[in-house]
């Protein structure tokens, strides 16, 4: 594969192709002991490959370095909103697309991909699997949550919206109570928040966020089943 | 075991196993799988489309499929290994429907390295910037490698696993990403050299 340079001088060892081809990774540190005894053997006797040695050093120097900002907390929050609604259960997703797929159709259709339809869920009810949980399905549990004590400055509220509250209105709702989203959406609508207590007195601050008129409920979570505001 | 040189992220692969077999039994496993991934998706995924654009929808799909797959996973290679290999995958699949850069990217002969070479006066940061130019114009699948390797510190045997390919061709695509970027390289050792013996 390499074909070493002909350099005057510079004498060409049996072993040069096998050790070249490894030098990135000697580079790198990531060879295995005996390549690694290999190729350092050859840097001894080899002058080509002692100066790729160091274009390589070079550019693994060079490659270094990240490349910005990230904007981690979104993107997670995005695709967890996405396995949640994936992950509704089966009837009621079942029932919105059977529901969508008669409204169109005659009465007779309509009739025969209901008993159709009828016999798939039976079938899927007898054998089928329950689709995989959301992140967040799997384990909420209000009053169970496990908290640690650090959190206990921004306590965590299990939250609901009224219904019709879309991504962007859900976002204007965490800035104005300036909350921070812990998990969810859940299929059924629940949020768990983070909130600040620097503002403002605990119940002053669930009391406003539940005068907000996107709120359809709010309640405090703990690690205990006890308030945050009263483990104090 | 072993832990690679990686910028801003110790890689422990025993953790990242145990994240991974949690992902669907303990609250915040994946979250805490997908804050470890994100940044090191991110700088991969960028470099093989360009635009951050793109680059949050890939990662979500990767980490989609490594919900999805959590409880398949058997342990046969690193968890990094198996999620940058999605990675990859998806990132290909979102070139090639890219046309303009996938006629850009996709075929390995269009395109050199621009081989101009930095004059003799060129400060130290500005021939760091015309390597990382070349290695940016480097082929798709010879730009991966090098960082692969470089940036992300993997062994030839968990790249070929990542791409796809048999060993040998990581090797050959490493042989002409070096022979690409040799000219630029040769003036960091000039330099080198030069100021070795100032």
């Amino acid at each position: 594969m390499d074909t070493p340079e002909t350099d005057a001088g510079t004498v060409m060892h049996p072993q040069h192709a096998q050790a070249a081809a490894l030098l990135p990774w000697y580079v790198n540190g990531t060879l295995a002991a005996d390549e690694r005894a290999l190729v350092r053997t050859h840097l001894g006797e080899c002058l080509v490959c002692r100066r790729e040695a160091q274009r390589l050093g070079h550019l693994a120097r060079a490659v270094t370095g990240t490349l910005g900002e990230y904007g981690c907390s979104q993107a997670y929050a995005r695709l967890a909103t996405h396995i949640e609604g994936r992950a509704q259960p089966w009837y009621r997703r079942g029932l919105r697309a059977l529901v969508g797929a008669i409204a169109p159709l005659p009465l007779a259709a309509g009739a025969a991909v209901l008993g159709c339809s009828a016999i798939a869920v039976a079938l899927i009810v007898l054998g089928g699997t329950p689709p995989p949980a959301s992140p967040g399905q799997s384990f909420q549990t209000l009053g169970q949550h496990r908290v640690a004590a650090s959190t206990l400055d921004r306590p965590r509220l299990r939250v609901v919206l009224r219904d019709g509250v879309n991504t962007a209105a859900r976002a204007a709702w965490l800035a104005r109570h300036d909350a921070e989203l812990v998990d969810g959406p859940s299929a059924i609508g629940v949020m768990t928040v983070t909130v600040p207590l620097a503002s403002m007195p605990f119940e002053e601050l669930v009391e406003d966020i539940r005068g907000d008129a996107d709120t359809l409920f709010v309640e405090p979570v703990s690690a205990v089943g006890k308030r945050p505001d009263r483990q104090r | 075991m072993k832990q690679h040189s990686e910028p801003g992220a110790t890689r422990d692969e025993d953790a990242d196993l145990a994240r991974l077999r949690l992902v669907r039994v303990e609250e915040g496993a994946f979250e805490a799988l997908y804050r470890e991934f994100y940044p090191r998706l991110f700088d991969f995924v960028m470099r093989i489309v360009g635009s951050p654009v793109d680059v949050e929808e890939i990662i979500n799909d990767t980490m989609l499929v490594v919900w999805n797959k959590s409880d398949e996973f058997a342990a046969r290679s690193k968890v990094s290994t198996w999620i940058f290999g999605i990675a990859y995958k998806k990132a290909l699949k979102r070139l090639k429907g890219n046309r303009r850069l996938a006629e850009r990217e996709l075929n390995l002969e269009c395109e050199d390295v621009d081989a101009r070479d930095p004059a003799d006066t060129i400060s130290d940061r500005a021939l760091l910037e015309a390597i990382r130019g070349a290695v940016g114009r480097l082929p798709l699948a010879q730009r991966s490698i090098v960082h692969l390797a470089f940036f992300y510190g993997y062994t030839y045997a968990e790249i070929a696993e990542i791409v796809d390919c048999p060993v040998n061709t990581v090797k050959t695509r490493m042989f002409y990403a070096r022979e690409r970027l040799r000219p630029v390289l040769d003036k960091a050792l000039d330099r080198e050299k030069r100021d070795g013996h100032a």
